[in-house]
């Protein structure tokens, strides 16, 4: 029997809105714990101590630049992602290589746009055309 | 002592008899409930293991499993771990005893595949196994993210591609002996290698496939086993752990720490302190073939994991015997039932009722089962062993 389900959601972005404003408009924000000072993009939402992120006061939001190390790739038919570490971050993030035709082994953020929220990378440096 | 008194699986496949979920169900659990030589009015309780109710359309399935099942008045659950809920199920059942709450507990598990939608939506269904609210929005897929995991481990490790290709011949070839197979094939590492690439190091020969299908086992307090089956192989320990969900926040994103974790559990309480040494079999999650390596170092079964491994310490005639079933990549994946299937074969074998060509000539004391959901994000470790024991 056949179904036909559509639907539209509107999740809610709750304690990481700054995050996810940020990768619309191509700006690492990241949170810093006040406690233990770790930068973490994306943001962490609790720290080694056990405390919550969401907790009042445990956090600053904070600007990087942006720049990113690429520490491993992969390429495919579906997209070419990376794991990578911004500039002044104590984590790694995954994120969508928007210029697959690059390589290299930094990236820099850029803007997601208006709709998902996603964390969009584009290779930068010695980048050249490998087809 | 908690007993896997009964198992009964359906094959795993592409179905395109028009039968769906509820269908599969009822015929593992009937095939499960004979084998245990019990009656329906027996169970004192239900568990359900089910991944998505994307794939399904059926929320609370185990309410409509168990009037299905014609069991009334009991105990019935659900259980979702992502990949890993079979096998929690199973978990949950064993708990169920141990605590007293029960004296015999269904755990059935299904998926159906859902192919009818497409490759594509069926990629970005299974992409909300992740984090939604990071790694989800950037659009990344499983496929991907385990690419980028074996990545880190190849680095640190000193793995090829080469290692991860031979495991995907292995893991089919011995799917060619099980008929509950989805995908027995005789290829070669040259065939993985030139399958289509879909997130490299991965080719399509190095993925598993979704599957429909279900399986089931009854367990049972072992005083309240039927007298002929009080030898059925039991379950001697089981643990759990979760990792943390974004690889980036992981310290190797490349070693399994929540399965490791999950490992110590579940030897600890089956009284195992040398599991390289006393585990005799392993049925693991190799949803990638790349996830066998990693999950073997993880579970402490090697060593010297990559010597074992290309001296074909880990085939059907090695050492320790991995995936005889052919893992997920040879025998399938109906998500919520492979971790049942998973310990169906570690009992089986046990008892020496395996598959004719895979059932090992030597009963194994300890057989270990391994199942995650996430990338080793939520893990659960079963050990089985005979009741010579």
């Amino acid at each position: 029997m056949k179904k036909r389900l559509t639907l539209d959601y509107a999740l809610a972005e709750g304690s990481i809105a700054p995050h996810l404003d940020g990768l619309r408009a191509g700006r690492a924000v990241a949170a810093k714990c006040r406690k233990t000072g770790r930068v973490t993009m994306p943001p962490a939402r609790s720290n080694a101590l056990g405390d919550l992120f969401a907790s009042d006061g445990s956090h600053d939001w904070i600007e990087l630049s942006g720049e990113a190390a690429i520490i491993h790739r992969t390429d495919g038919p579906g997209g070419a992602f990376a794991l990578v570490r911004f500039d002044g971050a104590d984590n790694q993030a995954v994120g969508r290589i928007v210029n697959p035709e690059a390589v290299g082994r930094k990236a820099r953020l850029r803007a997601a746009g208006e709709n998902e929220p996603g964390l969009i990378l584009e290779i930068v440096g010695d980048s050249r055309e490998t087809a | 002592m908690v007993l896997v008194a009964g198992t009964g699986m359906t094959a795993f496949n592409r179905r395109k008899d028009g039968s769906g979920f509820r269908e599969w169900a009822s015929e593992a659990f009937a095939e499960a409930l004979a084998s245990a030589q019990l009656s329906r009015a027996d169970i004192d309780a239900l568990v359900v293991a089910s991944e998505s109710d994307f794939f399904s359309m059926q929320l609370n399935p185990a309410s409509v499993l168990a009037d299905d099942l014609g069991l009334f008045g009991i105990a019935c659950q659900r259980v979702e771990g992502g990949g890993a809920s079979g096998q929690l199920a199973v978990q949950a059942g064993v708990a169920m005893i141990l605590s007293g709450l029960a004296r015999r507990v269904a755990v059935v598990g299904f998926e159906p595949s859902a192919s009818y939608l497409g490759g594509e939506k069926v990629s970005e269904l299974y992409g909300y196994s992740f984090d939604v609210w990071s790694d989800g929005m950037s659009g990344v897929h499983s496929t991907a993210l385990y690419a980028l995991s074996a990545k880190a481990f190849m680095a640190r490790s000193g793995a090829t591609h080469d290692d991860f290709a031979s495991i995907a011949v292995q893991n089919h070839a011995n799917a060619c002996s099980n008929p509950l197979a989805h995908l027995p094939l005789s290829v070669s590492s040259d065939d993985v290698r030139g399958s289509p690439m879909v997130s490299d190091p991965y080719r399509r020969l190095d993925c598993s496939p979704l599957s429909d299908g279900a399986a089931a086992v009854i367990l049972s307090q072992e005083d309240h086993a039927p007298e002929a089956r009080r030898s059925a192989a039991r379950i001697a320990g089981i643990g759990s752990a979760n990792d943390r969900v974004r690889l980036g926040d992981r310290p190797d994103p490349g070693h399994f720490a929540g399965k490791r974790q999950a490992a110590k559990r579940a030897y600890a309480m089956a009284g195992i302190d040398k599991p390289e040494r006393q585990i005799a079999l392993a049925e693991l999650y190799d949803a990638y073939s790349g996830a066998q390596l990693q999950a073997i170092e993880a579970l402490g079964l090697s060593d010297d994991l990559l010597a074992e491994h290309r001296a074909g310490g880990f085939a059907l005639s090695g050492r320790l015997p991995v995936n005889p079933s052919g893992g997920l990549l040879g025998q399938g994946a109906p998500v919520g039932a492979t971790g049942i299937a998973q310990v169906i074969t570690c009992a089986r074998q046990i008892e020496g009722t395996y598959h004719d060509g895979l059932q090992l000539e030597k009963l194994p004391r300890y057989a270990v089962a391994d199942t995650h959901g996430g990338i080793a994000t939520t893990c659960a470790v079963t050990v089985l062993e005979g009741a010579q024991n």
